[in-house]
């Protein structure tokens, strides 16, 4: 199985967020290719957050990884808050909570992966998995 | 017949690149569905009000039975704290699309996600208009999740599982078992 990076990751979460942002953008609520509604806000969050870990992890800036953490936090936890009410800054719903926290957690893992990995030893490629 | 293998590896599972892509694909895809079921699950009241949304669907489970003891329960204790059951229902599923997209935990949530959709299952199997299979996909598509541990086909538990094994401390422990 093939092994992965920090930098493999990170350009695997960035292109799945590029790839499925015009589909949540473009389609209508009532299709079923709308997996997670996004408005024109919450794809500048999003894009934004992108850009940030991106960019962290590729630099080595792990600061500015966090900062794209708390930024997707923050806009998760705003949309989880206002979903349902007449005061929806982002226009979401629990999908766009859903898709923020997954933000959240990938670029949050791969701070903690940057943030540990100096202390410990680089594990041996390996071609088999461990189940 | 006498079967010989003259190549052992010849028989076995295929572990390259390509497999990699077809689990990352598959967990990706079952994230989404998560997510857009997450869509409708709206607050604050999940559709008590209008008698649409989660009520509604919840609400199958009674008026058309598939296990009876899930039945009253629906009735006595779902149905009357559907607030309660309504953000729980919505933050599963919205977990369930987030811990599946970026592959984190993935053992765990494939087992969370199977016991969701017998949730789902025993409120929506006999309700009109409903397509048995694709409660069965559903299942299947978990079990596929959790017996091959998708979330190492380019996802972060691929990343912060060797470090998690090279752990003593427990929590370490289950984090390796939960991926």
């Amino acid at each position: 199985m093939t092994s992965t990076t920090a930098w493999g990751f990170a350009k695997m979460l960035a292109a799945t967020t590029l790839v499925t942002l015009p589909v949540f953008l473009l389609t209508e609520d009532s299709q079923v290719s709308r997996f997670a509604k996004l408005g024109p806000t919450a794809a500048l969050v999003v894009l934004a957050v992108t850009a940030m870990g991106l960019i962290g992890v590729q630099q080595r800036m792990g600061r500015l990884v966090l900062g794209a953490v708390g930024l997707a936090s923050a806009a998760g936890l705003l949309q989880l808050i206002q979903t349902g009410r007449d005061a929806n800054l982002l226009g979401g719903n629990a999908s766009t909570f859903s898709f923020l926290l997954a933000l959240s957690l990938g670029w949050g893992g791969l701070a903690w992966a940057m943030l540990t990995e100096d202390s410990a030893p680089n594990p041996a490629p390996s071609g088999s998995r461990k189940l | 017949m006498r079967l010989t293998q003259a190549d052992p590896a010849a028989g076995q599972l295929p572990t390259g690149a390509s497999v990699a892509w077809g689990l990352w694909f598959a967990r990706v895809s079952v994230a989404l569905l998560w997510m857009s079921g997450a869509g409708w699950k709206v607050p604050p009241d999940f559709g008590e009000a209008s008698g649409r949304g989660l009520y509604r669907w919840a609400s199958y489970a009674v008026e058309y039975p598939v296990f009876a003891p899930y039945s009253w329960l629906v009735e006595n204790v779902v149905l009357p704290n559907i607030v309660v059951f309504g953000w729980l229902t919505l933050l599963t599923e919205a977990s369930l699309g987030a811990f599946l997209l970026v592959g984190l935990f993935t053992r765990f949530w494939a087992v969370v996600g199977i016991l969701q959709t017998l949730a789902i299952i025993g409120s929506a199997f006999n309700a009109p208009h409903e397509w048995p299979w694709s409660f069965y996909l559903m299942i299947v598509a978990h079990v596929v999740l959790l017996t091959t541990a998708a979330g190492r086909a380019y996802g972060l538990d691929g990343l912060l599982r060797p470090q998690w094994c090279r752990s003593d401390r427990p929590l370490a422990k289950l984090m390796v078992r939960a991926s």
